[in-house]
């Protein structure tokens, strides 16, 4: 006897109070499976190899754009930007444009520094307090906030302004965005073939806009605080930020296949 | 110039060895979605079920010991054959009362009272084991709610005679109280759905957890039994069952419900105990481990993997520092900073985007609802668990140093309320039968025997 299941087959006619079978069996968690076909494989691959190739070949059309959209937020939130500069990434990468605008300097301010310092630490401190599962991230952007006070401190000259941040900034960037459609294919587009390559490609885009609104955010802390936010702006909003929105396009890609592949009744 | 030298080599590491772990996890994580899982032992017939002692340690559990008791004493294994252990260890309580008035009513349980000797859980064990009259010993915790056929699924894989040990899958019960309640709930589900179930599918030693799981008394009795001065007796007792050849079974289809912790002091006393026992376990072991015959060479390096898991949190934080020292180096701004560009893109995203990738497999298997959306929450959960897996194995490391032996043991909270807040009340098929809800919304047990 051959037993045909089948995944979303149409719901028999039911009674007044709507259908009282299942439409389909589905299978028990512990034993479910998804088959990864060599068609998943494939689609996963030219996926991944499309958007590199377009990222490594758009590069410098890409950072362009993204200093143009950096360059246009950084004017609407009400700082003078002063010109753009060109900076190197990596060899063989076109070099890409930096916003410049002036830097704050705190070393001669010791009154301002400290009053900065106060507010951030207490800030830091409340959350500390009333949020026991962020204490370990808090208790990170701490030591970066007195890193960064003992560097404007002691080591005066090791402070940069917005075009070093921005080269720093974009060798991290461009790298995510080479690197990216391959978690993008290895995680969307295996559990769902489709949906998986075209989320692929929204998360590439959001990935890139989304850079761009973080550094215009990091080259403005530079303008009125100087460098006293740039590691935090680094660490946390940076390559973490990064990893958050790609879990979060995760999580949401997860959730759809998740409903796809089993069914309401599966969950 | 020392320091930056010094930074450039923590970074390495960092790379190196988290790098090494999300491969783990994404070979894992790609296993357990595609890979055909062994034979189930359950769809066996013809085998005899040998007899069958459980064990329920108890520490001050008033609260939910009439549980797991009316749980076991209504599971479908045969009677005849079935014996219930509730190990009062110490309790300064009711759960002595509770399992005597179990005792009375029940012949299948029996009460040992613990008042003197050694505390916690691997010495109640070893007491109660030289008491048990079973072949295999199956072990809950007393915050645990196993099915009526529970006992049967995890004694089937004892028909197989090279398997010592068996481990059933936990599930928590609690995730809707606290966020990280219900990023614990997709931790576990991870641990589980995947990390168990791939170890198993690719034939490597699925890690007995000491509850929701069973030993064959033959084989704890080959290993010298439990070791009471481990924090972590289960991963103790995996490791010494491997190392004398010994098989051990994950069946994935027992599924318990646990309470997980839902505030994050309890969380943290909980991890630290792991990381510290898990630690002194690697530090016992590790000889012989390498020089096991038993143990293929796959299975060895997964074993140093599962040991040497939670000393990834303070190489993490050497690793967080080593970037801060190089982010204000000089070596930023010039060109050869490609290579330690690559090394931070591979630090920050791909080391810890495997763990996720593991979670979205577990959920995207066990057909998690909007609950998955949470998972980007896990990077806080991560954080802490960090920051507390480090300061236990600082002072655990202190501690052999200056000869003080380290952290103690702590006995996890409990956070269900007496006779309230019990899982399926929504009528689910796994819920015992006795249970009934009165109109105040508390539920209470029948008082009748066997």
């Amino acid at each position: 006897m051959v037993v045909r299941i089948l995944r979303n087959p149409p719901v028999p006619p039911a009674g007044r109070g709507g259908p009282v079978r299942r439409p389909f069996i589905y299978p028990h968690r512990s034993i479910r499976s998804i088959r990864i076909t060599p068609g998943r494989i494939f689609l996963a691959a030219v996926t991944a190899i499309v958007l590199i190739v377009l990222v490594a070949t758009q590069q410098g059309w890409l950072v362009a754009e993204h200093n143009r959209l950096t360059a246009g937020i950084v004017e609407l939130a009400g700082v003078p930007v002063l010109g753009v500069e060109m900076v190197s990434l990596f060899p063989g990468l076109q070099a890409a444009p930096a916003v410049v605008v002036s830097a704050s300097r705190l070393d001669g301010k010791p009154f301002q520094l400290l009053i900065m310092f106060a507010v951030a630490m207490l800030v830091l401190l409340q959350i500390h307090r009333r949020l026991p599962l962020a204490r370990g991230f808090v208790l990170f952007l701490m030591v970066l906030l007195l890193v960064a006070t003992a560097i404007v401190v002691f080591h005066p000259s090791s402070q940069f302004g917005s075009v070093e941040f921005t080269q720093i900034w974009l060798r991290g960037e461009v790298l995510v965005w080479l690197v990216l459609p391959v978690f993008s294919a290895a995680m969307f587009v295996l559990i769902h073939p489709l949906f998986g390559a075209a989320w692929a490609l929204v998360t590439q885009l959001y990935g890139f806009l989304w850079s761009a609104v973080r550094l215009a955010f990091s080259i403005c802390l530079i303008h009125y605080t100087g460098i006293l936010f740039v590691p935090i702006a680094w660490f946390a909003l940076g390559l973490l930020a990064d990893m958050v929105y790609l879990v979060v396009s995760y999580s949401i890609a997860v959730e759809w296949a998740s409903s796809r592949a089993w069914g309401r009744r599966g969950k | 110039m020392i320091l930056l030298f010094i930074a450039e080599f923590f970074l390495g590491l960092a790379i190196v060895v988290l790098t090494l772990y999300a491969v783990r996890h994404y070979v894992f994580a790609l296993c357990r979605l595609a890979l055909r899982r062994p034979r189930d032992y359950m769809e066996l017939t013809g085998f005899a079920l040998p007899r069958t002692t459980v064990l329920v340690p108890m520490h001050n559990e008033e609260a939910v010991a009439a549980d797991i008791l009316q749980a076991l004493v209504e599971c479908d294994y045969d009677r005849t054959r079935l014996e219930v252990l509730a190990i009062n260890d110490n309790s300064e309580d009711r759960t002595g009362a509770i399992i005597d008035d179990y005792a009375a009513r029940f012949s299948i349980v029996r009460a040992i009272h613990r008042h003197q000797g050694a505390g916690g859980k691997a010495a109640a064990l070893q007491e109660a084991t030289r008491q048990a009259t079973g072949e295999v010993l199956l072990l809950f915790d007393a915050d645990y709610f196993p099915g009526p056929s529970m006992v049967k699924q995890l004694v089937a894989p004892f028909s197989d005679p090279q398997v010592g040990a068996v481990m059933g899958r936990v599930v928590p019960h609690n995730t809707d109280k606290t966020l990280l309640a219900a990023l614990l709930g997709l931790e576990r589900a991870a641990g589980y759905q995947v990390g168990q179930q791939a170890r198993y599918n690719l034939g490597l030693t699925p890690q007995f957890g000491g509850t929701v799981g069973g030993v064959r008394v033959s084989a704890l009795n080959s290993v010298a039994g439990w070791n009471t001065e481990s924090l972590t007796e289960d991963t103790d007792l995996t490791f010494r069952l491997v190392l004398h050849g010994w098989k051990v079974a994950y069946v994935n289809r027992a599924e318990c419900y646990e309470e997980v912790p839902e505030t994050w002091p309890a969380r943290e006393r909980q991890i630290a105990r792991w990381a510290t026992g898990h630690t002194d376990c690697l530090h016992r072991l590790w000889p012989a481990l390498l020089s096991s015959r038993s143990l293929s060479l796959t299975e060895k390096v997964d074993a140093f993997f599962v040991l040497c898991c939670y000393l990834t949190a303070p190489i993490l934080i050497l690793g967080w520092l080593a970037s801060l020292v190089l982010f204000f180096s000089p070596q930023m701004h010039s060109v050869p900073i490609l290579a330690v560009a690559m090394l931070f893109v591979g630090y920050q995203i791909f080391g810890n985007q495997a763990t996720f990738f593991e979670l979205g497999i577990a959920a995207l298997l066990d057909g998690m609802n909007r609950r998955v959306l949470l998972m980007p929450c896990n990077l806080f959960n991560f954080f802490a668990s960090t920051s507390a897996i480090s300061k236990a194995l600082l002072r655990f490391y202190l501690g052999k140093v200056w000869g003080s032996g380290g952290p103690g043991w702590y006995k996890t909270r409990r956070f269900r309320t007496n006779g309230k807040e019990r899982p399926f009340a929504n009528g689910s098929s796994t819920a015992p039968k006795l249970f009934s809800q009165g109109a105040d919304g508390i539920y209470t047990y029948s008082r009748s025997g066997d």
